[in-house]
């Protein structure tokens, strides 16, 4: 919810995609998934894991996402698929921060209001 | 430059590798620009090949020889040069140490001592280098040696594979500033190759392991199981660290430093311990001292070698004039004579341990490369403070980089091989930090170190005066805390802020590296409390600046001193 925020909001900086190197693999597959990415509401699906997943399988999950969506291997894809995938995996990955994110979304049933909500923890790694 | 032409072989002793190549018309090949080595490799289909000069030589010395009109770094050629003749004063060799390198840099001083002219005013603008040919110093540029030398390494690729080389990846030290990258760049460009991909090498040896592991579980049928390596990487130059952590052929580089000091350090320890006046021994650089020095020179090196396998070694060498040393050097004193080297080196592993947020305990293979991991020490300190008893075996110590780029090269142009050994990626990471000038003389990280590629990430700011309409954006690379510690790799204005007081109007710098490692840096006013620009952003790639770049920041501190400075927000503001 707020990675999909604040990304939209950075709208002030346009997108720099990378020039391609390369015919991309698949066009198909690329352009399926970067919506269903972009689509993603929660940091969880942004990884496709459920969100109980456990510590490997969130690792494991960013792997096989890195392996479709890093510009390295699709490159038509610009890169902006892998830094939102690298910002989940990087909050999910972090067990303080995953609890503060589980709880700015109401994932254990009591959705936090407050100044937590309105901070965009899972983007902000610069402070 | 003039286009070259190679005659192409006309006997296709191997079909089959003519139709392996041509399949890929366009694949990169590798190559390890090494400051005493050189090799390239390409992966030829099934696996990866390291390509022979004439001599059959895999590894070739990394030199060029100026005689008479045309400079020639030998890899072709039937005879090679001898390492006499290297050290005559002709030759300009130990490039990567000099690329976009300043004359005040301890590094550049320290090359003074080499057989060929190195000159510096010390005012921060590149060195003079000069080689001798026809007893006249004639000037040249490390960026022209290396392109001479790359140019006959391409040469040497085009006859081999029978086609025409247009792209490479190329493996740099993890320590290379981004302006000295820019400088490999021009290298390359000289020489007629686009460069793909700068590779960290320890980054590319980790890209080996992920291949090798990937294989390896396809054999045994074992899950994705992580592991997590150290590299420890040191040649004649540079020294790097990196850890990575592996699975599934994702080699993600978790933490990389590197420093100045390798084998040709190493070298000049043992030259001022042999020849206490050594530093000043060739400042004349008369050419019956240059000889000598070259005696000693090769010596030494040779000894070094030998105390790898034997326990001491005697160095006889006369140097004219009265002047001689013979000494005998046992290993107890070499490792006396660099003990601060090796500490040097144990800081290194330590701190990438720390940045990777590892111990020892986490380690599972322990990866030594580079040729002065011969050195008994250094294998004992490395596996010391891993807590190991053993390296990772199965990776050539000096052919690893090499093939690493050659792989990267195979995966980034587009190459899948149905065996699914290129089945690859590395996910690299920053190895400086990038910040910019705030607060005074102070440095903001906005990119930390070791942040994974590619990246974007901004940061508020704030004017430093009240109704301040101007700010500069100053960018530099480097760890320390105050500017003039690090790189400085370009600067612009902002302009438009509206008047108010300071501390209240909020500038949003934001900095971000795409997969092929290119910074851009994007930065203007935004309105307070949200993210929307009040005027268009400005965006420049950076690094801008070319010599002399220490004295923009003194010109520029010159002209405005401090009034078109930047503050930080603080932290619990940033919201």
């Amino acid at each position: 919810m707020a990675g999909t925020l604040s990304f939209a909001g950075l709208s002030s900086c346009p997108n720099l995609a990378s020039p391609s190197r390369r015919t991309a693999r698949s066009f198909v597959a690329i352009a399926e998934v970067s919506t269903a990415v972009r689509r993603a509401k929660s940091l969880y699906e942004v990884l496709r894991v459920k969100e109980t997943a456990s510590a490997p399988e969130i690792k494991a999950a960013y792997r096989s996402m890195a392996k479709r969506f890093h510009p390295d291997v699709a490159p038509a894809a610009g890169g902006a698929d892998f830094l939102e995938i690298h910002r989940a995996y990087k909050t999910l990955s972090d067990p303080t921060a995953r609890a503060r994110y589980d709880l700015s979304i109401g994932r254990l049933g009591f959705p936090v209001t407050g100044p937590l909500r309105s901070r965009r923890w899972e983007t902000d790694q610069c402070w | 430059m003039a286009e070259q032409f190679y005659t192409v072989a006309s006997d296709s002793e191997n079909t089959g590798d003519d139709k392996v190549q041509s399949a890929f018309p366009d694949l990169a090949i590798g190559i390890d620009i090494g400051t005493s080595k050189c090799s390239v490799a390409i992966w030829n289909g099934t696996q990866v090949e390291l390509l022979r000069n004439p001599r059959n030589q895999k590894l070739m010395r990394s030199y060029v020889m100026f005689k008479d009109d045309s400079p020639s770094g030998g890899v072709s050629e039937e005879l090679a040069h001898g390492e006499q003749e290297i050290f005559s004063g002709s030759a300009v060799f130990n490039m990567k140490r000099l690329v976009g390198r300043v004359d005040t840099d301890p590094v550049v001083h320290a090359s003074k001592t080499l057989p060929f002219l190195v000159q510096t005013l010390d005012i921060g603008v590149r060195p003079f280098i000069a080689a001798l040919v026809n007893n006249v110093w004639r000037s040249t540029t490390p960026e022209e040696v290396l392109a001479i030398f790359l140019v006959e390494l391409k040469a040497m690729a085009e006859v081999q594979l029978k086609r025409r080389i247009r792209t490479a990846i190329l493996t740099i030290p993890v320590s290379f500033s981004r302006f000295q990258k820019t400088r490999i760049e021009r290298a390359c460009a000289m020489a007629g190759l686009h460069v793909l991909r700068l590779m960290p090498e320890p980054t590319s040896v980790a890209l080996l392991y992920a291949q090798q592991q990937q294989l390896s579980l396809h054999e045994n049928m074992g899950s994705g199981i992580e592991k997590v390596a150290l590299i420890f990487n040191m040649g004649a130059g540079y020294c790097d660290v990196a850890i990575t952590a592996t699975a599934g052929g994702v080699s993600q580089i978790k933490a990389l430093l590197g420093c100045t000091m390798g084998g040709e350090d190493i070298l000049q320890n043992v030259l001022c311990h042999l020849l206490p006046n050594f530093d000043t021994f060739c400042a004349d650089h008369s050419m019956d001292k240059i000889k000598s020095m070259g005696l000693l020179r090769i010596a030494t090196q040779d000894a070094i070698h030998k105390l790898s396998s034997q326990p001491s070694v005697i160095i006889n060498v006369d140097l004219g004039d009265g002047n001689k040393v013979c000494k005998t050097l046992n290993r107890s004193e070499f490792e006396e004579v660099n003990s601060k080297l090796f500490e040097k080196c144990e800081k290194l592993i330590m701190q990438c341990l720390v940045d990777a947020k590892f111990t020892a305990e986490d380690i599972n293979d322990v990866i030594l490369v580079g040729g002065c991991s011969n050195i008994l020490k250094i294998r004992s300190l490395v596996l010391g403070l891993c807590k190991r008893e053993n390296l990772y075996e199965g990776i050539d110590l000096l052919e690893a980089a090499v093939c690493g780029a050659a792989l990267e090269g195979a995966v980034a142009s587009g190459i899948s091989d149905p065996s699914g050994s290129l089945d690859l990626l590395t996910i690299q990471a920053t190895p400086l930090s990038l910040g910019i000038r705030a607060d005074g003389d102070g440095f903001a990280a906005i990119i930390n170190r070791n942040t994974a590629i590619p990246a974007r990430k901004d940061m508020l700011f704030t004017t430093a005066h009240d109704n301040q309409m101007e700010a500069l954006i100053v960018v530099y690379e480097g760890e320390g805390k105050k500017v003039e510690e690090n790189h400085l790799l370009g600067y612009f204005k902002i302009t438009g802020i509206p008047p108010a007081p300071k501390g209240t109007a909020e500038i949003s710098v934001c900095m971000d590296i795409d997969a092929s490692d290119v910074l851009r840096v994007l930065a203007g006013v935004v309105l307070p409390g949200t993210q929307n620009a009040v005027s268009p952003f400005i965006e420049v790639r950076m690094p801008t600046l070319g010599d002399g770049h220490g004295w923009c920041a003194q010109a520029l501190a010159k002209m405005y001193g401090s009034s078109l400075d930047l503050a930080t927000i603080p932290k619990k503001l940033q919201q």
